[in-house]
């Protein structure tokens, strides 16, 4: 039966090498887009999480729309030292405390985001220390500041000279301090660089009068395409009436936005390659089906089943599929390795607007086995799609018809 | 003799926007094991629309078919599907043979739908292409043989499983006369040794007088039947 497939479909060897041809260019361009759109992607959402929020935050509920020291959690809590136990792909659980204050240098007044940190912990997520343009990095509990770039020059201050903060503290408690400048850091985005004040954690309980709480942990991953499992089992182990689990999705809405209407301009380009690819397979099969009408009414005269006669027609498009599958995923995965190891570099503008983002200027291609899998099974369940026709046919063959020349 | 098919008022009617066309009008036959016998008549007499209700290919519109005290009016597609495979030998008047198998895989293909040991198909093939002369040819493609050589190899694969009857709808309409006559004087041989019956369709006076059982049609109905060997 596979050696009559397979002789069959050579009988007319340009149908076959066209319609697996056809095949091939789909699975190619599929597979290069998506790794390069899935590596792009991957590469900017990596390192705007990593500069900031994290893919995966705990706040108390409610912190995160509010933003206010209305919810605060304990910084010692033991049902997140009980996570720890549970073996979650989770690297660690990073401390911030975040809010707002007046900074002020006795000319000018400005708004800006506190951000309590951790200085050891951070140095591995954030790597704040590395931004450091001028000045030095904080250590723990010391009253020093480190501001960002933009702010700095708004603010007329350098690296020795003390700024006043303002502010209100936990429960209604005010809140004011002269703290020093320890260093300045050039934070990649535009809208961070004019804001951020970071200082220890400590320091910024102390400030806010919040000693011990926090706003909340950073969940630093082990592998950022676990993110929805973690979410998943976190907000399974901890009270979900005072603790919210936010993934990134939620937290940074428009650039979620973004990334799901991209997703989705290059899903549909691929329902429509697939669509022509679909079309191209089904008229071989069309044709298969009319020039064999004659021997297939022969073959189920001298005895052979209806279901053996389709298995037959299913299995030659069949092969054809797969061979256009695998020629797609042979052509296009070199191509893939390549580049996934030898990244697309940008000059000029690209370049400005990628460093702007504080983004490497390169592209990057994703090499996932995922979504070459995904393309294979697109192939199938197109193949799938399309012998229903054949099979179809065969069973609707009048077969005095088919046998009358 | 025990008759092996047995045909009961057998009546088949074509209707065609709103035109009736009778092309089997009551017939009612007999045949008996080992025959060789001819149906004849002129173009649109019935002939091969009879011999395809006696495969089992085409419905009666009323009447029997009793093959072997099976009537084969009563079973389902599949279930004739399964009993030509097991019962009837098949000879079309052209392009019989599957064009991507050798003659050898031609004539074993029906032996290897029935799941017969390869051994088996192996032997059959080999003896079957000797005795009709093609041999030095089993490893053809259908395209590298002759009109003639085609229809034996298609006679061979029709006899391969030692079916209980073949029917062969005008067997030798596109070969020229020797071949014809070649292929009849296979045909009768393969009766006569190995007692299998064979029921075929003419035109050709000439395949005729081979023939040892002549049943003529005319409008759908037996108009003649003459035992004549
Ligand atoms: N599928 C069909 N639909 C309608 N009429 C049909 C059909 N098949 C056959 N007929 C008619 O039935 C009659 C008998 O046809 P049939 O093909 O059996 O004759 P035949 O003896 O085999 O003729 P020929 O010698 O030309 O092959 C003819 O009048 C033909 O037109
Ligand atoms: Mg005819």
């Amino acid at each position: 039966m596979w050696s009559l497939a397979w002789r069959n479909i050579w009988r007319n060897k340009r149908r076959t090498a066209i319609t697996a041809a056809s095949i091939m260019f789909a699975v190619f361009f599929c597979i290069l887009m998506r790794g390069f759109q899935i590596g792009t992607w991957h590469d900017l959402i990596d390192s705007v999480l990593r500069s900031y929020t994290g893919y995966v935050q705990i706040h108390a509920k409610g912190f995160w729309d509010n933003h206010t020291l209305d919810y605060l959690i304990p910084e010692n809590d033991p049902k997140i030292s009980a996570l720890d136990s549970l073996q979650l792909p989770i690297k660690r659980f990073i401390p911030r405390f975040e809010s707002f204050a007046l900074a002020s240098n006795t000319q000018k007044i400005k708004a800006v985001i506190v951000t309590g940190i951790s200085p050891s912990l951070e140095k591995n997520f954030t790597r704040i220390h590395e931004k450091i343009i001028d000045g030095e990095y904080l250590h723990e509990n010391e009253k020093a500041i480190l501001v960002s770039q933009r702010l700095a020059k708004f603010l007329n201050i350098a690296v020795g000279d003390s700024l006043v903060l303002m502010s209100q503290g936990y429960q209604g408690a005010s809140a004011a301090s002269l703290l020093k400048v320890k260093g300045i850091v050039k934070l990649p985005s535009p809208e961070f660089d004019n804001q951020m004040i970071f200082m220890p954690l400590a320091t910024a309980q102390d400030f806010y009068s919040s000693p011990d709480l926090i706003t909340s942990w950073i969940v630093d991953l082990k592998n950022p395409d676990e993110m929805k499992k973690v979410v998943k089992m976190l907000s399974a182990h901890l009270p979900t009436d005072r603790y919210e689990v936010m993934s990134w999705h939620e937290m940074l809405v428009e650039l979620y936005q973004q990334y799901v209407s991209d997703e989705g301009g290059s899903v549909i380009m691929m329902i429509i390659l697939y669509l022509i690819v679909g079309f191209g397979i089904f008229g071989t099969a069309m044709m298969m089906l009319n020039e064999r009408r004659y021997e297939l009414g022969i073959m189920i005269a001298i005895g052979m089943q209806r279901w053996r006669v389709s298995s037959l027609l299913s299995l030659e498009l069949f092969l054809i599929c797969i061979m256009g599958l695998i020629a797609g995923v042979a052509l296009s995965v070199p191509i893939l390795t390549y580049y996934h190891y030898h990244p697309i570099t940008f000059t000029g503008q690209m370049a400005e607007a990628y460093k702007a983002f504080g983004m490497e200027p390169v592209m990057s291609i994703a090499w996932r086995i995922d979504y070459i899998l995904h393309q294979m099974l697109n192939v199938a369940l197109i193949a799938i799609i399309v012998l229903a026709y054949p099979v179809y046919s065969v069973f609707r063959l009048n077969l005095s018809h088919a046998l009358k020349r | 003799m025990s008759s092996i098919i047995e045909l009961k008022n057998l009546t088949k009617i074509y209707r065609e926007d709103g035109n009736e066309v009778v092309a089997v009008d009551n017939v009612n036959l007999q045949i008996q094991k080992g025959e060789f016998t001819a149906i004849v008549g002129p173009s649109g007499s019935g002939k091969t629309t009879l011999l395809n209700l006696l495969g089992g290919i085409d419905k009666p519109t009323s009447g029997q078919i009793i093959v072997d005290g099976t009537d084969i009016t009563r079973l389902s597609f599949s279930q004739l599907v399964d009993f030509r495979l097991h019962n009837i030998g098949f000879v079309f008047q052209s392009y019989n043979l599957i064009p991507v198998l050798t003659a050898k895989e031609n004539v074993e293909f029906v032996m290897f739908l029935q799941n017969r040991p390869q051994s088996e198909r192996e032997k059959r093939s080999t003896e079957l292409l000797t005795a009709i002369g093609l041999a030095e040819r089993m490893n053809s493609r259908p395209s590298k043989l002759s009109g003639g050589q085609q229809q034996r190899v298609a006679v061979a694969r029709a006899l391969a499983p030692r079916p209980k009857f073949v029917l062969a709808d005008e067997p030798t309409a596109n070969l020229d006369s020797r071949s014809a006559e070649n292929l009849l004087e296979i045909m009768e041989m393969l009766n006569r040794n190995e007692n299998i019956t064979f029921i075929f369709s003419t035109h050709d006076p000439r395949v005729m007088r081979k023939a040892r059982r002549i049943v003529t049609l005319l409008d759908g109905h037996i108009d003649n039947d003459t035992v004549t060997g």
